[in-house]
């Protein structure tokens, strides 16, 4: 008894450990003032984020090699490197991880069609207003004489990107209106389309360029005013020396007009033309996207299945030991797992883990999903060396067996056969949640479509494509299973 | 003579429940001892801790001197493999063939060469009658025939002692014979046994010596004949009266 309330003191330090592990965490954000410049100067590299879901400002659309992010945004990002000497790298990601990826330092700039505000301006630095946008509303043609502003929005719903400042300003302006976000324009389209939403609140010339490209929409004036309609570059707090070389390039920008001129013309000769094509032959001609997400789904899964049934052999065996040390950390380290939500693991990794060392997207993909599978996995196993009978480990003792070889020659084996299943439905859950990846930018299927979306403006299609590409997958894969699970079980039981 | 099992102030307890109490014995070479006894005379625990399958609360088990309680887990593993065992229940290993079973710790334990621990299994499954089961799997065979295997399993280690923990009780009446004929042949060849069982006439015609273990004792150790003819204790005495 005295033992049993000595294991549950020892605990707490080990979760205090983990809480101070989390702190330190959150203090990375050294401030190194103005080695910022200099630092970018030797690297050779600007590293410029961006959620590319916002033409004409920053889009996906098909390159020379696969998908390429193309925008004014983009041209402005290319002309602030250029000015520093340097070469210019984008990022994506969806565009509410975009600040958080400046603190964490995953990139050295954002410029997303941000525009600056307070609360912002409390944990990034911004330059310059490079561009005045304005907010426009869109509609269903059909509702055209209904909604002649935001004023007879009232009792209806609208949806606005999450984060953006037109999901504020509409929720301030009109407090009637059911304010819906998303994190992505092409959901908030198609929710248009649908009348999920009678109106989207966005940027005027990225309104512009919808319309363009869907029948049945329109964009009226939102009637909106505001201050915070000035779009900015973000840059990390205290990188002063980054803001000043930045707003110099942006002076030169706005005294020739360039922004309005040169940058957004050019980008929109990148948007995609094959609009209103048929979707079978449209949809043909983005086959290398879904090719390469499935690569990656693919890529992403196989090793995360791997590495997570190693981590949940070893975190299994920990929770059997009678070692209450090892027992306690599997136990602390299945029940967090399991007790938190995948997608926050995976920006935990990619922008916890990252700040320490620098992981690429696709690698801390890679890292979440198996530390979060090998908990679940962990717990399969568990069950399955338990209902393996005592006497069968008993048995490999008396013959001198060590407690290893027991485990490894009697009950694994007989443990994996009876949760062969179990595992199958594991590997297809894996499959199916490594969509999660997206949110970091990790370019699997999701991803993808997303891409595909964004440069065709077709919200179903590629729903649909990867939906069936999705189940084709797991399909075949629990067949397989299937398949070995007969072999496995052949002469044995049964 | 020395003994080859000496067995010093043995204990075993759950908490408060004391199963048995500084129990003393020996075993000799070549000795086959039957631990009789009353259900739940923990006749199966004493002969689980002699093995340390059961982990007992003190005293020692001495294997030719060295004493396995305070022995090191790679100790102890060293030690193990001089004392076989067999359970009521088979305990074959449900994922291998009957010829892996037998090949696994001789292979795995002793490093034998896997020919040389493939004749040996042959030759000591011809002598239980069940050479052609060498390739089959333990759920296709009788309950007798399984225990035949795991006896033979336990022989190929060349163990100094074997512990039978109530062989026949899981088997069918008709099935009882074949095993206990295997255990006599091998008494005949002069194996150290001990063996906890409910077959009476089988341990009075095969063993050496009597245990009768009852309240957490062991009250008499007997020759097979004074026991069954004349037991010493109260307790003795009306197990025996049950019995027949």
């Amino acid at each position: 008894m005295n033992n049993h309330v000595s294991k549950k003191i020892i605990l707490w330090p080990i979760i205090l450990l983990f809480s101070l592990f989390l702190a330190i965490f959150s203090n990375v954000n050294h401030v190194n003032a103005d080695s910022y410049l200099k630092d970018i100067k030797t690297k050779g590299t600007l590293v410029m984020g961006t959620s590319p879901d916002y033409p004409p400002y920053e889009f996906l659309s098909k390159g020379s090699n696969g998908s390429q992010i193309y925008g004014a945004d983009v041209e402005l990002g290319q002309k602030i490197a250029q000015d520093m000497g340097v070469k210019l790298k984008v990022k994506s990601m969806s565009f509410d991880s975009l600040l958080v990826a400046l603190q964490t330092h995953k990139v050295d700039m954002v410029i997303s069609g941000l525009n600056k505000t307070p609360e912002r301006a409390k944990s990034v630095d911004f330059t310059n207003s490079y561009y005045q946008s304005g907010t426009g509303l869109l509609i269903n043609k059909s509702d055209k004489d209904k909604i002649k502003s935001y004023q007879d929005l009232k009792g209806l719903s609208a949806g606005a990107q999450v984060g953006s400042v037109q999901y504020d300003l509409i929720k301030k302006a009109n407090k009637n209106v059911k304010v819906k976000g998303m994190e992505n324009v092409n959901d908030l389209i198609l929710a248009l389309k649908s009348n999920k939403i009678s109106a989207i609140a966005m940027d005027s010339a990225v309104a512009d360029s919808y319309v363009s490209h869907n029948t049945g929409i329109m964009k009226i004036s939102a009637g909106l005013h505001s201050a915070d309609s000035n779009n900015n570059v973000a840059f990390p707090k205290g990188a002063t020396s980054l803001v000043k070389q930045a707003n110099q390039t942006i002076k030169n920008v706005t005294t020739n007009n360039l922004y309005v001129d040169q940058f957004i013309p050019d980008s929109i000769k990148h948007m995609s033309s094959n609009k209103q094509t048929s979707t079978a032959s449209s949809m043909w001609q983005y086959k290398d996207f879904f090719i390469s997400g499935i690569k990656s789904t693919m890529l992403i899964s196989v090793v995360s299945i791997f590495f997570g049934i190693i981590l949940g052999i070893i975190f299994a065996l920990m929770r059997l030991s009678k070692n209450w040390l090892l027992h306690s950390i599997a136990v602390c380290y299945i029940e967090f797992i399991r007790g938190t939500p995948q997608m926050v693991q995976i920006m935990f990794v990619y922008f916890g883990l990252g700040a320490i060392v620098n992981v690429p997207a696709l690698t801390s993909g890679i890292i979440a999903i198996s530390i979060n599978s090998g908990a679940y996995v962990a717990e399969i196993i568990r069950g399955g060396i338990t209902s393996i009978a005592k006497g069968q480990s008993e048995a490999a003792l008396s013959l001198g067996l060590s407690e290893k070889q027991t485990m490894r020659y009697v009950v694994l084996p007989q443990a994996f056969k009876n949760i062969w299943p179990a595992l199958g439905n594991e590997l297809v859950t894996l499959i199916k949640d490594s969509s999660i990846a997206s949110v970091i930018g990790v370019g699997e299927l999701m991803y993808q479509m997303r891409a595909v979306q964004a440069d065709t403006y077709q919200g179903v299609a590629p729903i649909a494509i990867i939906m069936v590409i999705y189940f084709v997958i797991t399909f075949t894969i629990s067949r397989i299973m299937k398949y070995f699970e007969g072999k496995i079980s052949h002469g044995t039981n049964d | 003579m020395e003994p080859m099992i000496k067995i010093e102030n043995l204990t075993k307890q759950f908490k408060d429940n004391v199963i048995f109490k500084d129990v003393n014995a020996e075993v000799y070479k070549g000795n086959v001892i039957s631990l009789l006894g009353p259900s739940g005379a923990g006749k199966s625990t004493f002969l689980r801790c002699i093995n340390m399958l059961g982990e007992p609360t003190s005293g020692k088990i001495l294997l030719d001197g060295k004493d396995l309680v305070s022995s090191s887990p790679k100790e102890l593993i060293k030690l193990r493999t001089n004392i076989g065992m067999v359970f009521q229940n088979f305990n074959l290993f449900d994922n291998k063939t009957i010829l892996d079973n037998i090949t696994l710790a001789p292979i795995k334990v002793k490093g034998m060469g896997k020919v040389a621990a493939e004749e040996k299994a042959h030759s000591l499954l011809k002598m239980v009658g069940l050479d052609n089961k060498s390739d089959v799997y333990p759920n296709s065979l009788s309950g007798g025939q399984s225990q035949r295997i795991a006896i033979v399993r336990a022989l190929a280690m060349d163990p100094e002692v074997i512990l039978f923990d109530e062989p026949t009780s899981a088997l069918d009446p008709e099935k009882v014979g074949e095993v206990l004929e295997v255990m006599k042949e091998l008494a005949k060849q002069d194996m150290t046994m001990i063996i906890v069982t409910h077959e009476m006439e089988f341990a009075k015609s095969v063993s050496d010596e009597i245990w009768f273990m009852d309240d957490g004792k062991i009250q008499e150790k007997q020759a097979p004949k004074d026991f069954f003819e004349n037991p010493q204790t109260y307790n003795a005495k009306r197990f025996l009266s049950k019995m027949i």
